[in-house]
Formats: structure tokens, sequence, C-alpha cells
């Protein structure tokens, strides 16, 4: 597109930029803050000094997060619970988006009848009292089963499916390969882009969980490290019984807090660049038919 | 686009009808992969999404404790008509429809100016670190969101506390005023989730056609004039469609979020529908009488976006469905 170099032009031009820079800094200031606490000594973290440069250099709170018992169970839960439900939801989301792109019988009905859960689910009770029913109570399978299909991810997956050339699978049923077959050979090694993507959402969902594991959980040593970094947000027990041992001289709240907020924030932060590409793409396939 | 690809798919059955009219019985034996995949996550719709949509029944009838997750006896709409004469039901009521309210009125069209202002950044690489730092926070937990906003308003060492203290204003305790409550909320869902909510309206943008814009500017229309003539009435199908689709959570706030933000001193705010119905049911085990309340605001959701649907279809001739 061709702009005359106007006046108008250029004042937009300046005004958008400084809007972007302040769009920039918005996101990232928050977080360079709370890195630079979390390294901070203790008095200057108590007395507000620190702003986005570390004062003191201190990582007693990151050690007492990493050699914290009951810290580091609640990571090993999260990648167990984050793991097994990434795995759970791909495979059920493959499998059932995979017939649904092709025109059987039945698809429209079905379809609309995935799109209805979408705007009206069963609410929070009777979701609750079912994994009750089911015993599935202060279990993994609590956390994991009742999650296995998001209907918006669905949507997505049967987009892309739909979209698939033809021609590869028609020639591979010639071939004799039946359509199961031909989706775990054929299809699925030329769906990266759609896996990567839905296992990005999937992994994120599941990492970020704190509330299912609150309600269904009912054993401590279950759960998962959001849970307890809210906990820690929270000032609960855990860190003002622990801490009794530790030297509160060297060991802020606040310290302690960023530590947290950070050690759960950096792994996702350090995935996104990588599949960013992928899953704007991915988005949009499932958006443009809402 | 899709209509071809469906088009074409369907030529494919057709071929296959077209060779010998085939009976049911033969078309299921050809199809029966599609059918074995499906199975699972039949079962799992059933089980997992119309399950609880069938406990909903608990709302018509007693529970005992240890008893049917179905409850024991009818009693018709007895908890229905108890919520409705709780006055804390109705205040819960008010929250839910202001908070979505403003966050319909603010969140959409920030993301909407968000996408045409990063449209018009002409460098690729600046526009692509802008979108993908505006994307991060939309991948960060709730949790760690309410620990920032907790971090940076402290009213003893907050950040934002300290600069206010420097021209001259007292600490305000943010998290704890009810005054504040709503400011928050909105601001952080804004800061949360612009830059994904803009994704869409981004994508619509670069599709349009740049004859238009040629045109435009043959016309005389500057850059401003240029996208309120051209890109607004061009995204507005767009538009309606996410307005539609955000309107049919109307009755589900982030709920998560309200409940990390929740303090007995900002109740009177913060209490929204679906915090209610997890005090009522989770934590005080009156499980009917929240999977009533729980009812009511899914079909009310549910009758909004229909409605909804059913007007933007009149009015602009663009709908979901």
């Amino acid at each position: 597109m061709h702009y005359r170099k106007t006046l108008e032009f250029r004042v937009f031009s300046v005004i958008n930029f400084l809007f972007m820079a302040l769009v920039i800094c918005g996101v990232m200031l928050p977080f360079l803050h709370l890195l630079a606490v979390s390294f901070s000594d203790s008095p200057a973290n108590t007395s507000g000094k620190v702003k986005f440069l570390p004062i003191g250099f201190n990582v007693e709170a990151y050690k007492f997060i990493f050699q914290h018992p009951s810290i580091l169970r609640g990571f090993w839960n999260a990648i167990v619970q984050t793991g097994v439900g990434t795995a759970f939801g791909i495979f059920m989301l493959t499998i059932c988006a995979y017939p649904l792109s092709k025109p059987i019988k039945g698809r429209k009905v079905m379809i609309w009848l995935i799109m209805l859960t979408m705007f009206f689910n069963g609410g929070l009770i009777p979701t609750y009292m079912l994994v009750k029913g089911l015993g599935l109570l202060d279990t993994l399978w609590a956390i994991v089963l009742p999650f296995g299909i998001v209907p918006y991810f669905l949507m997505i997956m049967i987009n892309f499916f739909q979209s698939f050339p033809d021609n590869l699978e028609e020639s591979a049923l010639i071939d004799g390969l039946n359509p199961i077959q031909i989706l775990f050979r054929i299809v699925l090694p030329l769906s990266k882009t759609i896996m990567a993507t839905m296992c990005l959402f999937l992994v994120v969902m599941f990492w970020n969980n704190w509330f299912n594991s609150l309600i269904y959980l009912n054993s401590p040593d279950k759960y998962p490290i959001m849970l307890i970094v809210r906990n820690i947000l929270d000032g609960a027990n855990l860190v003002n019984g622990a801490l009794a041992g530790t030297n509160l001289e060297k060991l802020s709240t606040a310290s302690l807090q960023s530590a947290a907020i950070m050690a759960t924030t950096l792994p996702i932060f350090c995935v996104i660049p990588f599949v960013q590409r992928h899953f704007t793409k991915g988005v949009l396939l499932g958006a443009v038919k809402g | 686009m899709e209509n071809t690809i469906a088009k074409e798919k369907k030529s494919l059955v057709i071929k296959q009808k077209g060779m010998r009219r085939i009976s049911l019985g033969v078309y299921f034996r050809r199809n029966i992969h599609y059918y074995i995949l499906l199975i699972l996550p039949i079962l799992y719709f059933v089980v997992f999404r119309y399950g609880p949509i069938v406990g909903n029944v608990l709302a018509f009838r007693r529970y005992v404790p240890g008893g049917s997750i179905y409850g024991e006896e009818w009693v018709g709409l007895k908890y229905f008509k108890l919520f409705l004469r709780d006055p804390n039901f109705w205040v819960a009521f008010k929250n839910t429809w202001l908070l979505s309210f403003y966050h319909l009125l603010i969140t959409v069209p920030v993301a909407i100016l968000f996408a045409l202002l990063v449209n018009e950044i002409k460098s690729r690489k600046l526009r692509s670190a802008v979108q993908t730092i505006s994307y991060f926070p939309n991948f960060i937990s709730i949790v760690v969101v309410i620990g920032l906003m907790k971090e940076l308003l402290s009213p003893t060492y907050g950040l934002i506390n300290k600069a206010l203290g420097l021209i001259g204003i007292d600490p305000i305790f943010f998290m704890n005023e009810p005054g504040w409550f709503r400011s928050l909320y909105i601001s952080s869902e804004v800061w949360q989730y612009t830059g994904w909510n803009s994704i869409i309206f981004f994508a619509a943008i670069s599709s349009i056609d740049p004859q238009l814009y040629e045109a435009a500017e043959v016309d005389g229309a500057g850059r401003l004039k240029q996208i309120i003539h051209v890109t607004i009435p061009q995204i507005m199908p767009t538009i309606v469609v996410v307005y539609i689709l955000s309107l049919g959570q109307l009755m589900t706030v982030a709920f998560e979020k309200v409940l990390l933000m929740y303090t007995p001193s900002n109740s009177q705010v913060s209490d929204v529908i679906e915090t209610f119905v997890y005090r009522m049911g989770l934590e005080s085990s009156n499980y009917s009488y929240a999977t009533a309340v729980g009812l009511f605001s899914g079909v009310l959701g549910l009758v909004i976006v229909i409605v909804t649907n059913y007007l933007s279809k009149k009015v602009t001739r663009y709908s979901l469905y």
C-alpha cells in the first residue's frame, strides 16, 4: 500500500509508534519488576525501593523454592498432570476431529450437539457431582478426563482436517489402507503444525490449572504447582511454617512470591516464541467459522 | 473457501452413491472405520458433557448426603423460589451483569483498535515483535496475573503506590477497595487478552482487498479516513460474530479470576453468580440450591445467544449459524 508522505501520515506514524512502545513496556515491565524483586535483598523489598533492577543480589528465594519438598512435589504433579492431560487431549481431539471432517452420515447432528455444549454446559455443581459419582475425586483422572475434548479446539482441528487435500487419502484408500491407518500413517505425520498448536494450548491449559485441582483434589501432596503458588500468594501456612527455619533477613515474602511466579511462568515464556507462527495460523483456521 | 472444500468433499460421497445406489448396510460397512474412531469421543460427550446437563435435574430434587448424585425426591421449583427470594443472589446477579457489560463494552473495542493500529505499522519486523509480545500474557495463569497485581498494587511496597506517592497521593489499598474492583478486573482483562483477541481482527483486516484503499486514496481519503470508511465496514462481520460469541459468555464472567480477587471487604461488588454457586454448592454443600442457580444462569445465557444471533441475522445479515 502506498501512502503519500503528508503531515497527517507522519503525525499518525509517530503517535502509533509511541503507542506501541507503551504496549511493549506495559507487558514487559511488570515481569522485569518481579524479576528484580525476586533477586533483591529483603530490606530493599520491604521498603519498596526495588524498581526494575535488583538491589543487591540474592538467590535465597529460588533456593527456597527449589529445595522445599512440597514445592518440588508440586512441580512434579504439574508435570504429570500436564503430560497425561495433553497426551489424552491430543488423542481424543484427533480421533474425534478426523471422522467429523469427512462427509459421513450424522456429521451435522454431531457437530451441532458439540457446538451446543460450548454455549450450554452442565455447570459447576452437576459436573462436580458427576466426577464424585464416578469415584474420580482425589485422583489424577478428575483433572484429566473431564477436559479430554475442548469443543473450541475441536472446531479448529475439524477445520484443519477439512482443508487437507483429498488426493493423498484417496490414493491410499485405493492402495487398500483403511481410514484409521490413513489417519495415523499419512494424515498425522503431515499435520505437525496443528498438532504443535494444540499441544501448546493443552500444555498451557493443564499447566495453568489450579481451580480444578482445588475442587477435585483433597490431599495436598497431589496439588500441582499453580495451586501451591496461589497458596503462597495468599500467604498460606506452607510458607509461614517453613520460613521459620530459614534466614528471614535475606528472604522477604515479596521476593519469595515473585520467585514463585517467575519459576512457574518462565517455562511457558520459553516455549511460545518457537510455536508462535503456527498457532496464529491455527487459531485463524478455527476462527473463520466461529 | 469453506464452502468449496465442503462441496469437493461431498462429491466424494456422491461419486460413491452415483456408481450404484448403495444400501445403508453397505454404507456403514464402507465407512465403519470412521464410526469406530468416534466411539470414544461420543462416549466422552455423553458422559462428561451431557452427563452434567442431565445432572441438572438435581435442581428439582432434594439431595441427601451420601445418596444419588441425581437427588432423592422431587421438590419442584422449591430451590428456584428460594434463590429468587435471596437478596445475596440478586447482588451477585447485578454484579455479574455489570461486570460482563463493562467487559463487552471495553475489551472488544480495545482489541479492534489495537488490531487497527498494529496494521498501520509499516515495518514487518516491528509489527511481528509487537504482536508476539502482546500475546504473552494470554498464556499466563490467572493465578500469576493476580499475583502481579497484588505485587504492583501493594499499599506498602507496590510500585504503583510508590509512583502515586511521588505526586503526593496517599497509598491506596487497591485490592481491598470495593470501588476499585471493577476497574482492576477490566483493566487486567485488557492487559491479558487484548493482543490475543486482536488476532482475529488483524486477520480480517489483512484479507481486505488493497484496491479498496487505493480507490479511497484516489478519492482523497487520508489515513484516518481510510480506517473509518474502508477498514471498519470491511471487518464488520467479524466484529458481529465476536460480539455474539462473547455474549454467550455473558453469564459466566472470568470466574476463577473473580474468585482470586475476592476479599471479604470487596464482596459487595465481587460476588458474581458463579462465585455464589461455588460458595453455596462446594463450600456450604447446598448442592440442589447451587445447581438451581447454575441452571438458571446457564439457560439465561443460552437464550441471550439465540436472541442476539436472531436479531443480528435480521438487522445486519451476519450471524453465527
